[in-house]
């Protein structure tokens, strides 16, 4: 190839590199800007009953009508899930957890509060999580005292509160249920993300 | 017939972007489990034995494309794989569960069109490694020029997943506040 041709190639790829590169942090910052202005962040749990602490107990109805017991002495681990059908992160969150379920052998059980009827069985069918016991009750909620959604409680077999806290990702809601098999004496407690996903570029 | 060094960059890219894939799956394969199962396309008993092979698979496709003899068999089990995930994704765009993860790895992705766009670019990509190369000595030079665009595909394949996600973001939040 030609010295000069060459030469000017090379400083041209390095030139769109550059220009690539900055093209990606750019589309890295608007993305930190849009986890910004979603709805979740990263908040410490501190109402309701406390980690360590018995689980209320409470039976309360599903939509098919059928009752589900929240708390108490039971064979297998009870997962809380409180979502909404208007929540975008618990889209990702439900699949994984229904999954986990299976896997990890957790008696799960969804719980939403309010609205219509309908929009909720929808949203059951839209998501396939036909098999769990979905409650909607205010009561369920108010209990736990959840405020922001999804939020995750994990009940364990003597009824006794192992783990809960606003969810932010998948990793979490892993993280959550990990921490049930160790035996850290209040679960992993709230695991806070390291700032949001830009700053380790 | 095509230079010698557009068939060395294209096995280096797609060699990188497999032991990625590889390495996400690996170091999170129940998490990598769970997206599998979440597709739906398997037998219950399947997943976690192709949750496993998967990498597995992705790890030999990175030294089978990185060795010239090799490199026409890697390319058409590239594709084929490829072309396995954008069906696989395609299935549940069809049956209307976009929400699930991809389990491309990294952040959590939902499925796209896009997804499935990415996959075909890539699939002509390794297509291109079939073509027959010219005889031409491969210096130094070549070298220097290898590494450079390899960089570049490289960050603009990252760009457009960024992208990409980015714009899940703000048709999830449109679809949601509308």
């Amino acid at each position: 190839m030609d010295s000069y041709v060459f030469e000017m190639v090379i400083v041209l790829s390095a030139a769109v590199l550059v220009l690539v590169i900055a093209m990606f942090a750019l589309a890295r910052q608007i993305g930190v800007l849009h986890t910004r202005m979603s709805p979740a962040g990263n908040q410490v749990a501190v109402a309701g009953p406390k980690e360590g602490q018995p689980s209320p107990l409470l039976s309360v109805p599903d939509l098919q009508g059928n009752t589900v017991t929240v708390g108490g002495a039971r064979d297998i681990p009870q997962l809380l899930l409180f979502v909404s059908p208007t929540c975008p992160i618990c889209k990702e969150l439900v699949p994984l957890a229904s999954s986990m379920a299976d896997n990890e052998k957790l008696s799960l059980v969804f719980g939403s509060d309010g609205g219509q009827v309908k929009k909720h069985s929808d949203y059951v069918s839209k998501m396939g999580i036909e098999k769990y016991p979905y409650v909607v009750s205010l009561e369920l909620g108010m209990k736990f005292e959840v405020d922001k959604l999804p939020y995750a409680v994990l009940i364990d077999e003597q009824g006794i509160i192992r783990s809960k806290g606003l969810l932010d990702g998948p990793e979490h809601l892993e993280n959550l249920v990990e921490s049930m098999g160790s035996d850290s004496e209040s679960g992993l407690g709230y695991p806070v993300k390291e700032q949001l996903i830009g700053d380790q570029a | 017939m095509i230079d010698p060094l557009i068939t060395l960059i294209i096995s280096l890219s797609l060699a990188l972007l497999f032991f990625m894939a590889a390495r996400h799956k690996m170091n999170a394969s129940r998490q990598f489990q769970s997206q599998l199962a979440a597709y739906e396309l398997l037998p219950e008993a399947l997943v976690p034995i192709m949750a496993k092979l998967l990498p597995l698979i992705e790890m030999a496709l990175v030294f089978l494309l990185l060795i010239p003899l090799t490199r026409p068999v890697a390319a058409l089990m590239a594709m084929l794989l490829l072309a396995v995930y954008a069906t696989a994704m395609g299935i549940n765009l069809l049956r209307g569960r976009s929400e699930i993860d991809c389990g491309c790895g990294g952040e959590p992705q939902v499925l796209s069109d896009w997804l499935m766009l990415r996959n075909f670019v890539l699939m002509i990509g390794s297509g291109l490694l079939l073509v027959p190369v010219s005889d031409r000595a491969v210096g130094a030079a070549d070298t220097v020029l290898l590494i450079l665009m390899t960089a570049v595909l490289a960050m603009a394949y990252l760009l457009v997943e960024q992208l990409v996600r980015n714009q899940a973001v703000l048709s999830n939040r449109s679809s949601n506040n509308g």
